[in-house]
């Protein structure tokens, strides 16, 4: 048994402390980092309270249900965010990154201490595979909403829409890797290879996003 | 585990149609900026496309797990909201009165999630499941009223066909008949019929624009309104059949992708010469 909340406030009290010396978008940053944290440690209660009411085994929570509860835990803040504070998107991405990256950070830590870190080439594989499956769920998310807001269409369906996605992709992750063998290959190699996928067209649309912008500043 | 053969061969065949559509999606998004619409309809295609090799992965990782609600079902519910997100972005600007084919449509849908629930058993699934598709199936009717997709005796067949066909699949279904000839007689040729139907309306209308250069918005949006409609109807005969039929009607859902993916991206193109020339941009 590890004390996850130990954990949790042991790395979230610096980096809060670093956010109160940096400028707005890195405080950005390291806010939205510590906030996947809180969901990722959230998310594991509701999977335990749900994994007891239905009395379903935790490989199986693991590997069916508990990509649904862990998305729609990083969906929340997000949402919270988009509504009340309406950010740019460069800005709306960035904290959906650190989101992101909170929450597969807080995940690798409590597994690591779980069940070690004996076996560096596979604590690496790990860290690699559910580190950028994390982080491509979270931009497929931040890219669905951003869409439907730009275009003032950011209805209850496109929202479910977009959270359907980064569910699903996670959901094909977990269950390729809940079993050892050729599928787990898979399973690890899957949001590697979709992010190599999605780098150069997400680089572009900042990219033009960024130029448009210095064109709105210019007088 | 038995391997359908057909039924994965009707898996695959989908999965190299939806990722064709989402090869041919993302230049055209690059192209014309960043469309919604494009955005849309690229969510769907990939929520479409994760489902089939989600529930091929679930066949060889675990054969024997059969859940009452999996991540393939929310990759279905996704599809069908940004489906109908993406039509109600190409339709919004047209206005009409819509209090019929919103009685129609919930009518309709209630009827399926009632078959669907009492069928299988299965509660959530069928009820998220039939929410989602039936907010699709009322912006696919409101998009062919906004159309004139189809004229007026047109329509009242396909709404009678429709209510006629999930009538008859309770008796089929629920085996309540003493005999279920008589509504098997009548169901699937009936299905099938209106499928071939929506079949030749959808040729008709994708012919259209490529031979036709005058109303070429009208012409891009009419044949959304259809091939969509026939998606709809084939989704429909597919979710309230099973065996061969469902195969056949699984095979024709894969059909008509293309059809769709053609007149949103020739709808597409021609709002982006429209905006180039000054006009008006959905």
């Amino acid at each position: 048994m590890i004390y996850s909340e130990n954990i949790l406030v042991c790395i979230v009290i610096p980096l809060l402390i670093a956010a109160l010396f940096n400028r707005k978008g890195t405080r950005r940053f390291l806010l939205a980092f510590a906030i996947g944290m809180i969901s990722c440690l959230l998310s594991a209660y509701i999977t335990g309270y749900v994994q007891f009411l239905t009395g379903i085994t935790p490989e199986e929570m693991s590997a069916f249900y508990s990509p649904i509860l862990e998305e729609i835990m990083k969906l929340m803040p997000l949402l919270f965010y988009l509504f009340v504070w309406s950010p740019k998107t460069s800005s709306f991405f960035s904290a959906a990154l650190g989101l992101g990256l909170g929450f597969a950070t807080f995940e690798n830590c409590c597994y690591i201490l779980s069940y070690g870190a004996e076996n560096i080439s596979y604590v690496m594989i790990r860290g690699m595979a559910v580190g950028i499956m994390h982080l491509v769920c979270a931009l497929a998310l931040a890219f669905g909403l951003t869409s439907a807001r730009q275009f003032r269409v950011l209805s209850l369906p496109a929202v479910i829409g977009s959270i359907s996605l980064s569910m699903v992709f996670h959901g094909l992750y977990n269950m390729l890797v809940s079993k050892p063998g050729l599928s787990s290959v898979f399973g690890y190699a899957l949001p590697l290879i979709t992010a190599v996928a999605v780098y150069f067209p997400f680089r572009s649309m900042l990219n033009r996003e960024a130029e448009s912008g210095s064109k709105e500043t210019k007088p | 585990m038995e391997i359908d053969w057909f039924d994965l061969f009707s898996t695959l065949l989908q999965i190299a149609v939806v990722a064709f559509a989402v090869i041919k999606i993302v230049p055209q998004m690059r192209r014309s900026g960043k469309s919604v619409i494009l955005v849309f309809l690229l969510y769907a295609f990939i929520c479409l496309l994760l489902s089939d090799i989600y529930w091929i992965s679930l066949s060889v990782v675990h054969p024997d797990e059969r859940l009452p609600f999996s991540i393939s079902d929310v990759a279905d519910i996704g599809e069908q909201l940004m489906l109908a997100s993406a039509l109600g972005v190409i339709f919004r600007g047209i206005k009409c009165r819509k209090r019929l084919e919103l009685i129609l449509t919930i009518v309709a849908s209630i009827g399926l999630i009632v078959l669907w629930v009492v069928w299988t058993d299965e509660w959530i699934k069928n009820i998220l499941g039939g929410i989602s598709y039936g907010y699709l199936m009322f912006m696919v009717v409101l998009s062919d009223k906004k159309t004139n997709a189809f004229n007026r005796i047109e329509a009242i067949i396909v709404w009678c066909v429709s209510f006629v066909c999930l009538v008859l699949s309770y008796p089929l279904r629920w085996e309540l008949a003493d005999d279920l000839l008589i509504p098997a007689i009548f169901f699937y040729p009936l299905m099938l019929i209106l499928t071939v139907w929506f079949f030749y309306k959808s040729i008709v209308a994708v012919r259209v624009l490529t031979k036709h250069r005058e109303n070429r918005m009208e012409n891009a949006r009419r044949a959304i309104a259809v091939s969509t409609s026939a998606l709809i109807w084939i989704r429909c005969s597919a979710y309230v059949s099973d065996g061969i039929p469902f195969t056949v009607f699984d095979f024709a859902n894969t059909l008509i992708i293309p059809f769709i993916l053609f007149s949103v991206l020739y709808h597409e193109r021609v709002r982006r010469e429209e905006a180039s020339k000054g006009g008006a941009a959905v």
